[in-house]
């Protein structure tokens, strides 16, 4: 038996299954349901955001007024049925806001064309990255402990790139594989960062082998599991930044065009540290 | 794309619908629409998760397609769309899960135990959910929707050269799985 034939065998005793097994309109209710609560709890956590706010006013917590002794309220957890805050990873903070645990906390102000996917992989506790809504090329990997490797197929330290967010990015910005390249510095989450832009040169070689994606010129990994390079395709700028606790912190923003970058930047602007 | 294992892929939603204001085709009511695809995506989901969150996995991706439906529904083929949605979280749920599962065997001092298999068909997909990511879906799509390269393409919004090579190398790693032996497997 072929591997064709045993996939439509088994794709025909899955749909099989399925359609004998669920019941649409009882799935049907229940998803009109779920979207109702949803709202419900958006309303919910509005107006407990709302009154957080009208405590800290009346305690004078906001910035310019005086701070009383009294605790100020903190929005509580958003009681949203499904989306981001059924992520094991996230704590949802209310409106858009949501705190990633990482090895340092990630609090992240979510725009509006994120999913808030979170997604981690590998069993690294110190990366997640997220996706875009209105571009299937283009998303934000955060990574912690990030560490610069070689540019060979080892995916080993190179440790000619320090070990500071201003030295890893100056060695970034000469890169071999790297055009066009600028190194500028900026502010995420109040510290100080540093953010590399480059595209790669045509018919750079491309010796790091990544599983299931082919080659690329390798920048970054934390673990043997997450990795970050350019190839053919993929345009990338780095903000790199040290984070006590998290050594040198990599936020990787990328996209199949530079327009997609541009289009990322809102969330590197909603990420704090800490 | 996971930047995490990999350099980023293609991933997720569609871009939304252009401003065009023709329609050239009347638009489906969302109730029509998820009785028609329902149980297929409940089959896709499982193949890639497991059966255990298939049917979650598929109502989330419909959730995600009724909250903006007046969008989806525009889209030249608004099926891929909740297909993209639902494969992107099927292969994050089982990566997510065998992560967890593999920390509890570690925590515990046991070997690592292979999912259990019910028969040939489930084994099948079995061996689909320990493919990389992008074969994995590229390969359920083509069976289980019976989907060429160019349809497949439209719906994970990659080139055709890359489903032609995830589809060759998805196939290939499968063939050289199954015919080793029983022991073997999994």
């Amino acid at each position: 038996m072929s591997i064709d034939d045993l996939g439509r065998a088994a794709a025909t005793d899955v749909r099989r299954k399925a359609t004998q097994e669920i019941d649409p309109t009882r799935m049907l209710k229940q998803l009109r349901r779920k979207q109702r609560n949803r709202s419900v709890a958006t309303a919910v956590a509005v107006v407990g955001v709302v009154a957080a706010g009208t405590i800290l006013v009346a305690n004078g917590a906001l910035p310019g007024h005086h701070q009383s002794g009294n605790t100020a309220s903190r929005p509580s957890p958003s009681p949203t049925i499904s989306g981001p805050c059924h992520n094991a990873l996230v704590t949802c903070l209310g409106g858009n806001k949501y705190l990633v645990a990482l090895t340092v906390p990630v609090t992240v102000t979510l725009p509006a064309n994120f999913q808030g996917a979170f997604a981690q992989s590998g069993n690294a506790s110190g990366v997640f990255e997220d996706y875009r809504t209105d571009n299937a090329n283009a998303g934000i990997t955060v990574m912690e402990n990030a560490t610069p490797v070689k540019y060979d197929a080892s995916w080993s330290q190179d440790p000619t790139a320090g070990n500071t967010a201003a030295s890893i990015a100056t060695w970034l910005s000469k890169r071999p594989f790297l055009s066009h390249t600028s190194l500028t510095r900026t502010i995420v989450g109040g510290r100080a960062a540093w953010r590399v832009s480059g595209d790669l040169k045509p018919g750079a070689a491309l010796p790091a082998e990544k599983n299931g994606t082919g080659p690329v010129a390798p920048t970054f990994t934390d673990t043997p599991y997450n990795t970050a390079g350019y190839r053919p395709g993929l345009t990338g700028q780095y903000t790199l930044l040290d984070v006590p606790g998290a050594g040198v912190t990599v936020i990787w923003s990328w996209s199949n065009t530079n327009q997609g970058l541009i289009s990322n930047q809102a969330y590197i602007d909603g990420l704090s540290f800490g | 794309m996971r930047a995490m294992t990999s350099v980023p892929q293609p991933r997720t939603e569609a871009a939304p619908a252009s401003d065009a204001v023709v329609e050239l085709r009347p638009i489906e009511t969302f109730e029509v629409f998820y009785r028609r695809e329902l149980p297929a995506l409940v089959a896709f989901a499982g193949a890639l998760s497991g059966s255990a969150w298939a049917e979650d996995i598929a109502q989330e991706a419909m959730l995600a397609a009724y909250r903006q439906w007046d969008v989806v529904a525009r889209l030249d083929i608004p099926a891929a769309w909740v297909r993209r949605v639902c494969a992107n979280r099927a292969v994050s749920m089982f990566r997510k899960r065998a992560v967890e599962a593999r920390g509890l065997l570690r925590l515990s001092s046991r070997r690592d135990e292979a999912e259990p298999i019910a028969d040939e068909n489930a084994a099948f997909w079995a061996h689909v959910r320990r493919l990389p990511r992008r074969q994995a879906q590229v390969i359920a799509l083509h069976y289980i929707y019976d989907l060429g390269v160019v349809e497949i393409a439209a719906t994970l919004g990659c080139a055709e050269g890359t489903v032609k090579v995830h589809l060759s190398r998805g196939r290939a790693a499968l063939a050289r799985r199954i015919v080793r032996s029983p022991e073997e497997q999994l």
